[in-house]
């Protein structure tokens, strides 16, 4: 039997519990706790890890796991990015500084950034249309990257799928 | 590889008298310099078309053929592009990019055979252009990863090569593609290392309904 | 929720008396279950911010793998290294759930560790 991880990270609030919660065959597990942090409107926030999987026909699993979004849990980002093949950055594009949100993700995880697949999920786009996603590609290019960068609704299983499926894509390139 | 005196401009799906406008503009325009003439078949360095099909008849398209989509103002567009109300300066300016890029371009996709040219992606392209053709993220994916010669992108997106091509002269166009000259010598993982992973992705693929 | 100044204060006094008394103790941290450090008392170059934000995550993984082993309620998690040992225990101060981490080397005994700790989630219920 194969797994294979996949890592949901981004700021809090961004969707990393829903987006598992969209396509996880099971209940996720979830390590919410009461947010006591002012700066985020939730409730509740991930001090752990979130989980889902998803198993194949063959029994090869997919391991979904999904980070704490502030970086005082950051070495939680180093634990769970190791040996994935994939890693989803959630934003929302509704706080009051997106691209400094992307900033924090992409230096929290400078190591993986530039070797394992990576795609940029930006949600509420519609109803916050700036900064553009342009202006995130901007952004990337300041890291010499170039990731892909979609509008998303990760309560939707279809929008996460379709990150799921560049991150493949960029995999599968990787293997040639 | 020298400048071809003339280049050829076809027109198709065009009313006649959009096409004599189209001919007088070719003739008249100094900018332009005769170095355009329109051509009622076969093949032609650009197309002037307001719907792209498979079907081009009477023309046939080159390796290097450019579609030009005529367009209403205020349609999303990206690419090379024509809109109506036609303005004569802006197809002279559509044509002139064109030529420039035939010049750069055609000898590179001659040379597709050889290993020595690959293409990267500089930046991730704008939704806009990449919302033109379903196809169109899953090539960027590719050319974002790393190098890949025009083979490398027909191989792994399964698109024709008259399809990599042109999206890969699009790219330049809009100075998002870095190209080099020297072959990048690239890892290859082993063969079964692939093997699994591919055989995973397609498993999940199935899974998750997208295929 | 604001925890009021007394307790507050009632919760740093139990952290120096621990680092005081017990020994072995490196650091005493309490802590929201969010990682947030409330009161604390550490010695050498520990970052009370840093353990509060680690102890939350292990004491959250703790809870999901009672609740997932049908076991209870988690009560607390120990951590046994070469050279010491990182105790992960849930306290409450005003009727919240808060996270009382212990750091000592190998010089502590662990039972006492936990015994004091029992204590200090008494007197801390208390107020």
């Amino acid at each position: 039997m194969i797994e294979y991880k996949l890592v949901f990270t981004g700021i809090t609030g961004a969707g990393k519990t829903t987006a598992i919660s969209a396509i996880s065959e099971t209940a996720p597990i979830s390590t919410d706790v009461a947010n006591s942090d002012t700066g985020f409107q939730k409730s509740h926030t991930t001090v752990g890890l979130d989980f889902g999987q998803i198993t194949l026909a063959n029994g090869d699993r997919l391991r979904l796991f999904g980070t704490p979004g502030q970086s005082r849990f950051d070495f939680m980002w180093k634990i769970l990015v190791k040996d994935a093949f994939g890693l989803i950055i959630l934003i929302d594009n509704s706080r009051p500084d997106p691209l400094a949100d992307l900033d924090l993700y992409l230096k929290g995880f400078s190591e993986e950034i530039y070797t394992t697949p990576c795609v940029i999920g930006i949600g509420r786009s519609e109803s916050h249309p700036t900064p553009s996603l342009d202006d995130f590609s901007d952004k990337l290019c300041e890291y010499q990257l170039t990731l892909p960068i979609l509008p998303v609704d990760v309560r939707l299983a279809d929008d996460v799928i379709m990150l799921i499926d560049v991150l493949m894509a960029q995999a599968e390139s990787d293997l040639k | 590889m020298a400048k071809a005196s003339k280049l050829s401009l076809g027109c198709l799906g065009l009313i006649k008298p959009e096409v004599d406008l189209i001919r007088t503009i070719l003739r008249m325009s100094s900018r332009l310099d005769e170095t355009w003439v329109l051509v009622e078949r076969g093949e032609c360095d650009a197309i002037l078309i307001y719907n792209p099909d498979k079907n081009y008849e009477p023309f046939q398209l080159k390796q290097t053929t450019k579609l030009i989509h005529i367009k209403r103002r205020g349609e999303s567009a990206s690419g090379y592009v024509f809109f109506k109300p036609f303005r004569a300066d802006e197809l002279i300016d559509t044509l002139i990019a064109i030529a420039s890029t035939t010049d750069e371009i055609a000898p590179l996709i001659t040379q597709s055979e050889e290993p020595q040219i690959t293409y990267k992606l500089k930046k991730w392209p704008s939704a806009e252009l990449l919302q033109q053709d379903k196809h169109y993220m899953l090539l960027a994916v590719h050319l974002s990863r790393s190098a890949k010669t025009l083979q490398d992108l027909i191989k792994l997106s399964g698109r024709p090569e008259i399809y990599c091509d042109h999206f890969l002269n699009f790219l330049k166009s809009k100075d998002l593609l870095e190209i080099n000259f020297n072959r990048i010598d690239i890892q290859h993982k082993s063969n079964s290392v692939k093997e699994q992973k591919q055989t995973f992705f397609s498993m999940l693929r199935k899974r998750l309904g997208l295929i | 929720m604001t925890i009021p100044d007394y307790v507050k204060n009632a919760a740093q006094q139990e952290c120096d008396n621990f680092l005081a008394e017990q020994t072995g103790a490196l650091a005493a941290v309490i802590s929201s279950a969010d990682g947030f450090d409330v009161a604390s008392a550490v010695t050498k170059s520990l970052d009370p911010a840093r353990i509060a934000a680690m102890a939350s995550s292990i004491a959250a993984i703790g809870s999901v793998v009672s609740q997932e082993t049908q076991l209870g309620v988690s009560k607390s998690v120990t951590v046994n290294t070469e050279d010491g040992v990182v105790y992960i225990a849930y306290i409450e101060l005003q009727g919240v759930t808060y996270i009382l981490n212990i750091i000592a080397n190998s010089s502590a005994i662990l039972a006492q560790i936990i015994y004091n700790c029992g204590e200090i989630r008494k007197r801390l219920k208390e107020l």
